[in-house]
């Protein structure tokens, strides 16, 4: 009988884990995104309002594919960064609105102030401004703290861009990200403008000037407030897409994880994990942090399956059993099931972009069937990032209940990662989150 | 780093991918020719090749990737009679894992995907199993200990 032999780090291999460790201690900063509900949205009574991660897993998906339009005139991939690291402050400030620190506690009253877009003095407003800036820099400044001083750069300007609007893309993704809760808006109040609806019109009419956002809200307006049946395909997919924000994973609820995670938050989470680790890597990081966002889109219509498919009872003991295990095939067997989801996820998928411009329809179908195949270095390492990513969350929930099923999961990382820096990362989880 | 690294490859993975370089090279002519436009709307090609439409940068970065594995790749080839008994790279192993029954081949990593059965020789579990026999118990430790009881070894044409 032979065992086999783990090898030892290295001196220079350690310095790498410091560096990850910290890393992991940024995300699990970062992960709290997606629980913490939008201020506006909460302040209105709106029932289970979006989370902040799930707001930012749209706004990235929205400014690039609106973006595009006028490729190569804006960046995607810095679209894309600013897109999603614009709330990350948040960790540590909360939803800061316009309205904070000038709303009654009155219910009704706060509700009628929140129907108008703010108006306030300029030297009011500059000083208001003055004082959300300081505050959110200085939340910003302790998230990024442990990170590497490069990234911690990148992200710092990138915000400062999208603050200060000093940025043709900075300025595109702010007003992309307060359309993107216009649209959100009008999903909770239809089209109902005797709602809070028509301050964020007024917010959004003050501040949008690029002329494909100009055109994307005419599009908003003509669904929601003419109730003009136009072509509106591209308005379609992200409402569609809206869905997954509130859509939790069936590998959680499976599980009996209370108030587990959604389809949008965890993408959101696995293109930050793909931000920060594949600049490790000699890849195409805007082709990579595409895929983040569009791996699992194909559940607006296609069940959320997992392994565990057709083999657990009905027995809660025998299914707590099965769920602690990985599940174990033969090859054909594995080849037939993975054919099958990959067939329904496909078909879902091209229903979802249908509508969509040719380009872009083949674009995300190819990033999309690029990381379920790991056809290319990039759908490899995107694939392999997004089961550690879950492996987080997994562990996460195991230190919150001991009774969570865990084994299964580290037995399918022992055989699902072989990159590297997808190790690397793994190995920084387990000390964070010890299974014991 | 990442340049020097091996990369083992099937007969068929090698065929693919040269198929693919093949397919880029004529795309990359065709760019500098101006062509693009017609080539790319082709009903034949395949979408995904679509993002090189926009970034010429895109299609050089494929075909340098392509060549670097070409210069570092390693056909995996059938063992001799001998060592057939051996899990080396392209055998199909059946394990027992806790009384249940899996089946793997061990690929490299340009051709690896769990979900289908094909787990790269350098995932703990396949870097594990290599060099091993009928008989064998392999433990992964990491951070749950796994034994692996290896069952049967074949070698297929891959």
């Amino acid at each position: 009988m032979a065992v086999s032999i783990q090898k030892k780090p290295g001196r220079s291999w350690l310095l790498t884990f410091q560096a990850m460790e910290n890393i992991v201690n940024f995300l699990a900063e970062v992960n709290k995104l997606k629980k913490m509900k939008r201020t506006g949205f909460v302040w209105l009574e709106v029932k289970n309002p979006e989370t902040i991660a799930q707001h930012c897993f749209r706004v990235a998906i929205m400014n690039w594919i609106l973006a595009k339009k006028v490729f190569p005139l804006l960046d995607l991939e810095k679209i894309i960064k600013i897109s999603l690291s614009h709330d990350l402050c948040e960790v540590y400030t909360g939803d800061m609105t316009p309205y904070w620190g000038l709303l009654p506690k009155d219910k009704e009253k706060r509700k009628e102030i929140l129907k108008d877009w703010i108006r306030l003095p300029k030297p009011v407003k500059e000083k208001r401004a003055k004082e959300k800036f300081k505050k959110e820099k200085a939340g910003l400044d302790k998230l990024i703290k442990p990170l590497p001083s490069e990234t911690k750069k990148e992200i710092m300007n990138y915000w400062l861009e999208y603050e200060n609007l000093d940025s043709k893309e900075g300025r595109f993704t702010k007003q992309g990200d307060k359309i993107e809760t216009l649209l959100q808006a009008h999903e909770y109040w239809g089209s109902d403008m005797d709602s809070p609806l028509k301050g964020w019109w007024e917010e959004v009419e003050d501040l949008i000037d690029h002329p494909v956002l100009l055109d994307f809200l005419n599009r908003i307006e003509e669904k929601f407030c003419k109730r003009n049946i136009k072509d509106n395909q591209e308005l379609e997919f992200f409402l569609k897409i809206g869905k997954l924000k509130q859509m939790v994973r069936g590998g959680w609820l499976l599980r009996g994880v209370e108030n587990g995670s959604t389809v949008a938050e965890d993408a959101f989470l696995l293109a930050i994990v793909i931000w920060l680790l594949g600049k490790r890597k000699k890849l195409n990081l805007e082709k990579m942090l595409k895929m983040a966002l569009v791996y699992e889109i194909c559940e607006v219509y296609a069940e959320d399956k997992t392994p565990y498919e057709k083999i657990l009872p009905k027995d809660k003991r025998e299914r707590k059993e099965i769920l602690d295990k990985w599940p174990r095939f033969l090859e054909s067997v594995k080849k037939k099931r993975f054919i099958e989801d990959y067939k329904e996820e496909k078909k879902s998928l091209n229903q979802l972009v249908s509508g969509l411009p040719e380009n872009l329809r083949k674009e995300i179908i190819c990033l999309w069937d690029d990381c379920k195949r790991r056809r290319t270095l990039e759908g490899n390492f995107v694939n392999q990032i997004y089961w550690v990513t879950m492996m987080m969350q997994a562990l996460r929930y195991r230190i919150k209940d001991k009774s969570f099923p865990i084994t299964g999961w580290v037995e399918q990382m022992k055989e699902f990662i072989d990159d590297p820096v997808a190790l690397e990362f793994l190995n920084a989880l387990y000390k964070k989150y010890p299974i014991g | 780093m990442e340049e020097k690294k091996k990369f083992y490859l099937t007969k068929g993975g090698l065929e693919n991918i040269k198929s693919e370089y093949k397919v880029l090279k004529n795309l990359r002519l065709a760019k500098t020719k101006g062509e693009a436009p017609k080539i790319l709307e082709s009903e034949n090609l395949n979408p995904e090749y679509l993002s090189f439409q926009e970034d010429l940068s895109l299609l050089e970065t494929r075909i340098v990737e392509i060549e670097n594995i070409f210069k570092n790749a390693e056909l995996i080839r059938s063992p001799s009679k001998k060592m057939s008994k051996v899990i080396n790279l392209g055998a199909t192993v059946i394990i027992d894992v806790g009384g249940n029954k899996d089946e793997f081949t061990i690929i490299g990593t340009l051709e690896a995907n769990p979900s289908l059965g094909r787990i790269s020789n350098e995932s703990p579990v396949g870097k594990a199993l290599l060099g091993h026999e009928v008989g064998d118990e392999v433990a992964v430790s990491s951070p749950i200990k796994t034994i692996y009881k290896i069952k049967k070894i074949r070698y297929k044409h891959l």
